[in-house]
């Protein structure tokens, strides 16, 4: 069956080709490993992970703080609506009852709300408090009732009253927001603290200014209002606006870094970040400190405000019919502007563009670039070129050029020349593979970074490599056994194998292993029409067993394009 | 099994491979025996190399067959080949670096351990196997072909048109050579488009038109003919007038030259010397028949039949 002379023959023929690109493709496949798997590939990975997730971070602050400045506007004009409506409620009560106010008895006057009662309440306990002049000097006295005289508790209960009230407000609006949403939940104790934290109602909320060495504010002004309480016009006013807007821009940015710097809150952003890998030293090194957190609340409040009004005068309140639609302008307006302002790396890109990013921080390149890159495409090349030569000169060269006549006419059977040819080009492409599977554990033994990829996966894919190589050369075999002519037998041969390696590069920029960003689906069909796609490699490298039936299928196609072609050759007219 | 003493040593019966379009050979007659040297003509195109890769089993015959010591070629294509020493008609090499490199794989597919032979070969045919095989002129290739079939000293040596593209000297060396083997008992089958050196070496001669074997003639019966035809001019047409009416066996007659060519049994030479001698002859001379013309009007005569026809 082997003839020995004809092996010999053409180890001499073709020894010097096999040798070189077996050394090219050896080469190569160990750059590509010693490459990948310096750590570059990985910090390359790492940078560009960190970028986008700063970003969301950046992100997520810039919106919040819009929301804390936003919601605590909202809250302080609310407030003080509730504050105005307390003291002339309270007014009216005692305008109702002045004669009880005027000289109090045990008889209480009838109330109806619970500002009425609050204020009965503590007007008795205030009235009873009213200084004794027995023991007092006449001076003494004096000081001591202006004193009692200041502590009228209208203000206070006005004040007290309109916090709870404002607490309910917010609740409302939270609820607004998420129905989910209970008095425990800290999304509203969230936006509570944010509000009151800008009041600081008895100066509940100093630790939060104190603790950053920030100036605690002066009491939230209610006195203008009180004197104001005349003019309805007031809460409206420039004047009080401004005041709000101030109190607001201070008072915003101090709560967000405050909040996000407490150490409770920290823990549970880390929880949320690490399923993309960051620790807790990664974290601190994007450096989300007290100082640079504020300034960054600050910025964007001041970009939106300024943004705000701009875009506001470009709104022309003359093109709309009522008040109503020029509000809902607005208000969309605003929406975009604060969803502009605040968008993420990832929103602003395309969706599929964000996933991509998202994979991109999950997959493993090294993997990637030794089993799909180079084993099913780079790697291939070489040896595909060694194979179309070989399997070219094997016969049809040999039938086209006519030097077949000097094997046969030896006495050498055709069964024994197909034979010996195509046991040639098996072995040249085992040995050839053996070579780069050796190559490749080398590699892999020096690699000191941690990956997927194991030494039976990469013996695996070694395999892999030589059963897709095998198939095609039976495919190139059969046709340098069909056809006399070594034209007509690489262009068919040949151009299929070609055909294949191609139709695979352009198919894995549509396959799954590709990050979606840079992924074109519809280069995804190429995979569909070569037979390269039945080596498996994202299957080896993951483990799953699936790759074993389809190497059988390449195994089947190589056997089929052996046996058909020698088979035909015994048969054929040979031109000699 | 193999007859190595059977008297045909190339049986070709009925032999039609039809490539379709008129191509191909069609009923194919042709036996040669042991020892003998035949030669195979014809234009190009008209048959010859299929007949040949019919006989060493490359090819299926459509129809027939052709067998080799009495062995089916297209079955035994291996067996026989081990008999056959052959020379192809396209000498392309295998990729091998020099002559010397393809002779010793030649010797080791043949099993052949003793290279004495080969060697004497190359010394006569002043063969420098050294030589790069790619870059060999055609003569070295020839050279080193003749070698390849000679070497194993195979009982049938199959040559298709080994002289085309080589120097006259180099012809007459090749075909010594050949000469030689056959001397030593060797049946050479060999084809040629040249008539000139199947004339000089052959036994036989088979001639081949259009896939059709047209005769076969032995070339004892042209060079000992019976008859002989000369051509005489005379110095004067009176002569010339005179001649024509003598009893001789005028084949051609050109008046304005005052020459005729005849055809004389060889025992009537002296009688036409004889009646020369009344004449003034210019000159005379012995008009060569050669295969060349034979077959030449072997083939009008076919011709002419058909057009009758």
């Amino acid at each position: 069956m082997f003839s020995k002379a004809l092996f010999k023959q053409f180890c001499k023929a073709n020894g010097l080709m096999w040798g070189i690109i077996t050394f090219a493709v050896c080469f190569m496949l160990a750059c590509v490993m010693v490459i990948s798997g310096s750590g570059n590939i990985s910090l390359m990975k790492n940078s560009l992970e960190d970028t986008i997730i700063v970003g969301e971070i950046d992100a997520a602050i810039e919106n919040r703080a819009i929301t804390n400045y936003k919601v605590t506007v909202d809250g302080l004009g609310q407030f003080d609506n509730y504050f105005s409506d307390n003291i002339n409620g309270i007014s009216s009560f005692k305008f109702q009852n002045a004669d009880w106010f005027n000289n109090p008895t045990q008889e209480l006057p009838e109330t109806e709300n619970l500002l009425q009662q609050s204020y009965l309440n503590a007007f008795s306990q205030w009235k009873n408090s009213q200084p004794k002049k027995d023991g007092l000097t006449e001076e003494e006295y004096q000081i001591a009732y202006i004193a009692w005289q200041k502590q009228e508790p209208t203000a206070t209960v006005a004040y007290a009253l309109a916090i709870s009230q404002l607490s309910d407000y917010v609740f409302e609006k939270a609820q607004a927001l998420d129905e989910t949403i209970t008095t425990e939940s800290s999304v509203y104790k969230e936006m509570l603290a944010t509000v009151l934290s800008s009041i600081n109602p008895s100066n509940m909320f100093d630790e939060y200014y104190t603790s950053h060495n920030e100036s605690i504010p002066e009491d939230y002004d209610v006195l203008s209002l009180i004197t104001n309480i005349s003019n309805p016009d007031y809460l409206n006013s420039e004047v009080r606006r401004e005041y709000i807007n101030k109190r607001a821009e201070n008072s915003a940015p101090i709560f967000l870094a405050h909040n996000m710097t407490l150490e409770e809150n920290v823990n549970v952003m880390l929880e949320a970040l690490s399923s993309y890998g960051i620790s807790k030293e990664k974290y601190a090194s994007f450096n989300y400190d007290y100082p640079s957190l504020k300034h960054s609340a600050t910025t964007t409040i001041l970009t939106y405000l300024t943004r705000f009004e701009y875009e506001l005068s470009l709104i022309d309140a003359s093109s709309f019919t009522s008040l109503e639609e020029y509000n809902l302008a607005v208000q969309e307006m605003d929406k975009n502007l604060t969803g502009d302002l605040s968008s993420s790396l990832l929103q602003t890109l395309p969706e599929t563009v964000a996933s991509g990013l998202q994979e991109l921080g999950q997959m493993d390149l090294y993997s990637l670039i030794v089993g799909s890159i180079f084993f099913k495409m780079a790697g291939l090349l070489l040896p595909i070129i060694f194979m179309i030569m070989a399997s070219n000169n094997l016969i049809a060269g040999q039938v086209d050029s006519g030097s077949m006549a000097y094997v046969l006419s030896t006495s050498t059977k055709r069964k024994q020349v197909v034979f010996t040819q195509a046991m040639y080009l098996i072995i040249s492409l085992f040995t050839m593979f053996c070579c780069t599977t050796l190559t490749s554990v080398i590699c892999f033994a020096c690699l000191k970074t941690e990956v997927e990829l194991t030494y039976g996966k990469l013996v695996l894919l070694n395999l892999g490599a030589f059963i897709s190589l095998f198939a095609m050369s039976g495919i190139c075999f059969m046709a340098s056994c069909w056809f006399d002519r070594s034209k007509k037998s690489m262009s068919i041969g040949g151009g299929l194998s070609m055909f294949f390696l191609v139709a695979t590069m352009l198919g894995l920029f549509g396959s799954k292993v590709i990050p979606s960003v840079v992924r074109l689906d519809a280069l995804n069909y190429f995979n569909y029409v070569t037979i390269i796609s039945l080596f498996d490699c994202t299957g080896i490298i993951s483990g799953s067993l699936s790759f074993i039936w389809k190497l059988a299928i390449l195994l089947v196609i190589g056997i089929i394009g052996y046996v058909a072609g020698a088979i035909k050759f015994k048969k054929k007219d040979l031109p000699l | 099994m193999i007859d190595k003493n059977s008297e045909d040593v190339i049986v070709i019966k009925n032999l039609t491979k039809d490539y379709g379009n008129g191509l191909g050979i069609f009923d194919i007659n042709l036996k040669i025996k042991k020892g003998e040297m035949v030669g195979f003509v014809g234009t190009n195109g008209s048959g010859k190399t299929t007949t040949i890769r019919n006989i060493m089993g490359y090819i299926k015959p459509t129809s027939g067959e052709v067998s080799v010591c009495g062995l089916e070629s297209w079955q035994n294509a291996s067996e026989i080949a081990k008999h056959i020493g052959y020379v192809p008609g396209e000498i392309a090499f295998p990729d091998l670096p020099t002559g010397t490199a393809f002779l010793k794989s030649q010797a080791e597919f043949l099993n052949l351990k003793d290279m004495s032979y080969a060697n004497k070969l190359i010394e006569k045919l002043q063969l420098d196997p050294k030589a790069n095989l790619k870059r060999m002129s055609k003569g070295m290739k020839q050279k080193t072909a003749l070698v390849a079939a000679l070497m194993n000293n195979a009982d049938i040596l199959i040559l298709d048109e080994p002289t085309t593209g080589l120097d006259p000297l180099m012809r007459v060396a090749f075909l010594d050579i050949i000469k030689e083997e056959h001397k030593k008992g060797k049946t050479i089958f060999m084809s040629s488009h040249l008539f000139e050196e199947m004339e000089k070496t052959c036994d036989r001669v088979a001639l081949i038109n259009d896939g059709h074997l047209v005769d076969v003639v032995d070339m004892n019966d042209i060079r000992n003919r019976s008859s002989r035809d000369f051509k005489i001019e005379f110095n004067n047409t009176e002569d010339f007038e005179k001649f024509k009416k003598m009893d001789f066996n005028i084949i051609r007659v050109q008046q304005q030259y005052n020459q005729v060519t005849i055809n004389i049994d060889n025992n009537q030479i002296n009688d036409l010397f004889k009646s020369l001698k009344n004449f003034k002859v210019k000159f005379i001379s012995e008009v060569k028949y050669s295969l060349e013309k034979y077959f030449k009007t072997v083939l009008n005569n076919q011709t002419k039949e058909v057009d009758n026809v």
